[in-house]
């Protein structure tokens, strides 16, 4: 039986003649991306890690801790175990007191000028109510540095949180419920000036940043394991 | 910290169901959205007198911690449907204070007097009771419900954005009544 050999078509070259520069081109393209660093497969995942980005931005806008503080002017300001006689010894004979000491003095001459001794059995007092919120100053500071995404797990670098906001209210004579104090506005403006940077370490001490921190985390952890996370770290 | 490039969970684009998103964002209101914690300070005083001579003073002066949480009690219900431009419309109930807690521990007395007749326990619980519901009331005069609104709102926008999904619209239920 005679085979004939069947000589290739125009159409069948011309079909070998695109494959193969497909081929080569495809090669090409492939192999200039990984010399050049290109990520060319990984719009998509990319794009997934800016949406991360942008749902943690938005958490981060989160006001997490306020606190309505009120405090009690004198008794808030000095220790139980003051000794206000020996103390005030310490100052007229000339001796050098401490920071501590000083401040404690200064409180003692702040209160006599109002009419309160505090060496003596003393019932009067000021209640002074302060607004601290604790969160994010900076929210807009994360980046994509900021978060490494390795399959399911996630770690966050979180920023450090800070005291946001610090007011002491004016005193509104419909809400106060303490008994009254006969004050001058240049004596209370002292006393807000004196009490001021002691109620921030206190609330400092009180621990509102850890709360405030605790709770972003509880907030990130939260959306993130719904998106999907199995795993959410976080770094400073 | 490395940059990041590598996989993230649900593929972007990909259309979530509306079973899969209302058991997301119950998960993350699950959660009050945000905390309000009040030092008050509580005072308790009677006098009396007879004839011009005090015969009652009694005086007590202390501080306690007391923490508001507010947030969305969702078992009264979700509902969530996406319209045909993929807007996903999302309706919640009213944010409300989920919790009101004295802080015994934080109790610090500054003075106590007693002349002619005593303080008791249930004064004391009187006045603490009565304080919770002042501030309550504060809470809310100072905004504690639309911030709880403001966070969660926040919250669920980032975690639709997570997934792709850009359109949302929040509506809140009061009655029968729907708004923004």
């Amino acid at each position: 039986m005679n085979r004939r050999k069947r000589k290739p078509g125009k159409f069948s070259l011309f079909i070998l003649t695109v494959v193969l520069a497909g081929a080569v081109i495809s090669a090409v393209y492939i192999l200039a991306g990984m010399k050049l660093n290109f990520h060319l497969s990984s719009v998509k995942k990319i794009s997934k890690s800016e949406l991360i980005l942008t749902g943690i931005y938005e958490i981060f806008n989160i006001s997490t801790v306020e606190y309505v503080y009120k405090s009690v002017f004198p008794f808030d300001f000095y220790s139980e175990s003051t000794n206000w006689y020996l103390l005030s010894a310490k100052r007229n004979r000339g001796d050098i007191l401490t920071a501590e000491e000083n401040d404690t003095m200064n409180l003692y001459d702040l209160c006599s000028s109002i009419g309160i001794r505090l060496e003596k059995e003393n019932y009067q007092f000021l209640v002074i109510t302060s607004i601290i919120k604790a969160g994010l100053a900076v929210p807009g500071a994360i980046t994509s540095k900021d978060i490494v995404i390795e399959g399911k797990n996630i770690t966050v670098r979180l920023p450090e949180t800070e005291i946001t906001g610090f007011i002491i209210e004016d005193t509104d004579s419909s809400e106060y419920t303490y008994p009254d104090m006969d004050i001058d506005p240049l004596h209370w403006k002292t006393i807000s000036g004196f009490v001021e940077s002691k109620i921030i370490k206190r609330v400092l001490e009180k621990g509102i940043l850890q709360e405030a921190d605790e709770r972003l985390k509880v907030f990130i952890t939260s959306f993130l394991k719904e998106a999907g996370f199995e795993s959410v770290e976080f770094t400073r | 910290m490395g940059v990041v490039l590598l996989a993230g969970c649900t593929p972007a684009g990909k259309t979530v169901s509306r079973s899969v998103i209302e058991n997301r964002i119950q998960a993350i209101l699950e959660v009050p959205t945000i905390e309000f914690v009040y030092r008050e300070v509580l005072y308790i005083g009677e006098e009396a007198r007879f004839l011009g001579i005090k015969h009652l003073d009694k005086r007590l002066l202390f501080s306690v911690d007391i923490i508001l949480k507010a947030g969305f009690d969702l078992s009264k219900g979700i509902e969530i449907d996406r319209a045909i431009d993929n807007t996903i419309r999302i309706i919640l109930p009213e944010p409300e204070i989920l919790e009101v807690d004295a802080d015994e521990d934080s109790i610090h007395q500054f003075f106590v007097k007693e002349w002619g007749g005593r303080i008791t326990r249930m004064d004391y619980y009187d006045e603490l009771n009565r304080r919770k519901n002042d501030i309550k009331k504060d809470a809310v005069s100072r905004g504690i419900l639309l911030k709880a609104k403001e966070n969660g709102e926040k919250m669920i926008s980032g975690l639709l954005q997570s997934t792709g999904d850009s359109k949302v619209k929040i509506l809140y239920k009061t009655g029968e009544a729907l708004h923004e």
